[in-house]
């Protein structure tokens, strides 16, 4: 596990696609992979009403990640100073290991190099001290960029919320 | 770190950095066809030639990719013998084989005139050999070779040739080929590899779990399961990525508030 966590609350999405458009724009991707994914789940009916839930699914950047476990060249790795998963480009030699290991479908696939590509949360910005491209450009705010820490800190205060007043 | 000079461009560089990954990361563009950073030097296509000259090396022409910068170390990248050495060597690979568009690119590109000499291959393999050394030292499957290799070695490989029974269909030496003389082809549950023109391997694909669609080979599969540590490999599913991605956010799905009329 990164030190870091995207966490997405899903009460505010609204299903923009902006976190996906401004992640294409900042990691100049052509059209095909796409690190950070909007996964609609639904319509499923909530007190009579049809709703659709969006899922917001980026890399993980897993404490033992599959891809790295995968890569035969050494260019998938993972930053020992925060956890960050990202590939070497120059390492790549475009097997698609990584690809096939994954669990949740990350890395993608990049035609036009002939490389694997992959969400690194934008490791470029956050050594600048900024967010991610995704969470600075989320326009309801349902992107937070906390600590690993914060994170189970704050799924458990909206679990309370949650059964306290019942789920929004 | 040891100080080389580039095109009179003075540089510090990590120790055992090549004269050309040190030129890229200045911007330098040396052309080549065979190098590829994680498979280390090759030396074979002989276009990224500079002029190198420091303590105990007199003025000579080396390949860039396999000289590891020296204190003390001076190249030339586009010097006026270079310029002339490389449409030379460019005018060879023209010569040797039916030249392919990267091929013709970089001619283009020098100012190379083409069809100088007519080629004596039938096909645009350079056989530098990126694709028979990415097979044996990344994948592990030691499918691709020189023929006229092992016994009965012949100073000069006539072709690649292929190992049907080693080839896993990861599909790595089509990518890895700079001028295309492999290639795969995916059909609804086959995947074939072709070299020069001619099918050389047929292998069966995997259809994924939920979609069933053919993503990967069987056999690629289990060499990249392989790799991974029993309980990596305990979570594993045979999804394509689009499912993978989707079965998961499905499973987040139950975030969702359940239906009922107890809460107005």
């Amino acid at each position: 596990m990164s030190i870091y966590y995207i966490y997405q609350d899903q009460n505010r999405c609204i299903g923009c696609y902006a976190c996906e458009v401004h992640c294409k724009t900042k990691n100049s991707l052509p059209v095909g992979p796409r690190f950070c994914r909007i996964i609609e789940v639904g319509p499923k009916p909530v007190r009579g009403i049809p709703r659709l839930n969006f899922v917001f699914m980026p890399c993980f950047h897993c404490e033992k990640p599959w891809c790295v476990s995968a890569c035969p060249t050494g260019a998938m790795q993972k930053r020992a100073k925060d956890g960050i998963v990202f590939v070497d480009a120059s390492l790549c030699v475009g097997c698609k290991s990584c690809i096939t290991a994954c669990p949740w479908g990350v890395p993608q696939w990049d035609k036009g190099s002939g490389k694997a590509v992959k969400c690194d949360y934008c490791k470029d910005r956050i050594d600048k001290g900024l967010k991610p491209a995704c969470v600075t450009k989320c326009t309801a705010h349902a992107l937070k960029w906390i600590s690993a820490e914060e994170a189970s800190e704050l799924k458990r205060k909206r679990y309370a919320q949650e059964l306290a007043e019942g789920p929004a | 770190m040891v100080s080389i000079r580039i095109d009179n461009l003075k540089l510090q560089v990590p120790d055992g950095m090549t004269a050309l990954e040190a030129a890229r990361s200045e911007g330098i563009d040396i052309p080549t066809l065979c190098y590829h950073k994680a498979l280390g030097p090759q030396g074979v296509c002989r276009l990224c030639v500079v002029e190198a000259e420091g303590p105990g090396l007199n003025r000579t022409v080396l390949p860039s990719c396999n000289l590891t910068g020296f204190e003390g170390l001076k190249i030339y990248t586009h010097s006026p013998l270079i310029l002339s050495l490389r449409k030379t060597i460019v005018g060879l690979l023209l010569a040797n084989t039916t030249p392919s568009e990267q091929l013709i690119e970089i001619a283009v590109k020098l100012g190379v005139e083409p069809a100088r000499f007519r080629s004596a291959r039938q096909d645009p393999c350079l056989l530098c050999g990126l694709c028979v050394k990415v097979c044996r030292s990344s994948i592990g499957a030691a499918a691709l070779s020189f023929s006229g290799g092992e016994q009965n070695s012949r100073v000069v490989a006539g072709h690649i040739v292929m190992n049907e029974q080693a080839c896993v269909g990861c599909g790595t030496c089509a990518n890895i080929c700079p001028v295309q003389a492999l290639r795969i082809e995916d059909s609804a549950k086959e995947r074939t590899v072709v070299l020069y023109g001619a099918v050389v391997n047929r292998l069966e694909l995997v259809e994924c779990e939920i979609c069933g669609l053919a993503h990967t080979t069987r056999k690629f599969m289990d060499s990249v399961l392989a790799r991974l540590d029993p309980d990596q490999k305990s979570g594993f599913r045979n999804l394509c990525p689009e499912c993978s991605r989707r079965h998961f956010a499905e499973a987040l799905g139950g975030l969702f508030p359940p239906d009922g009329d107890s809460v107005s």
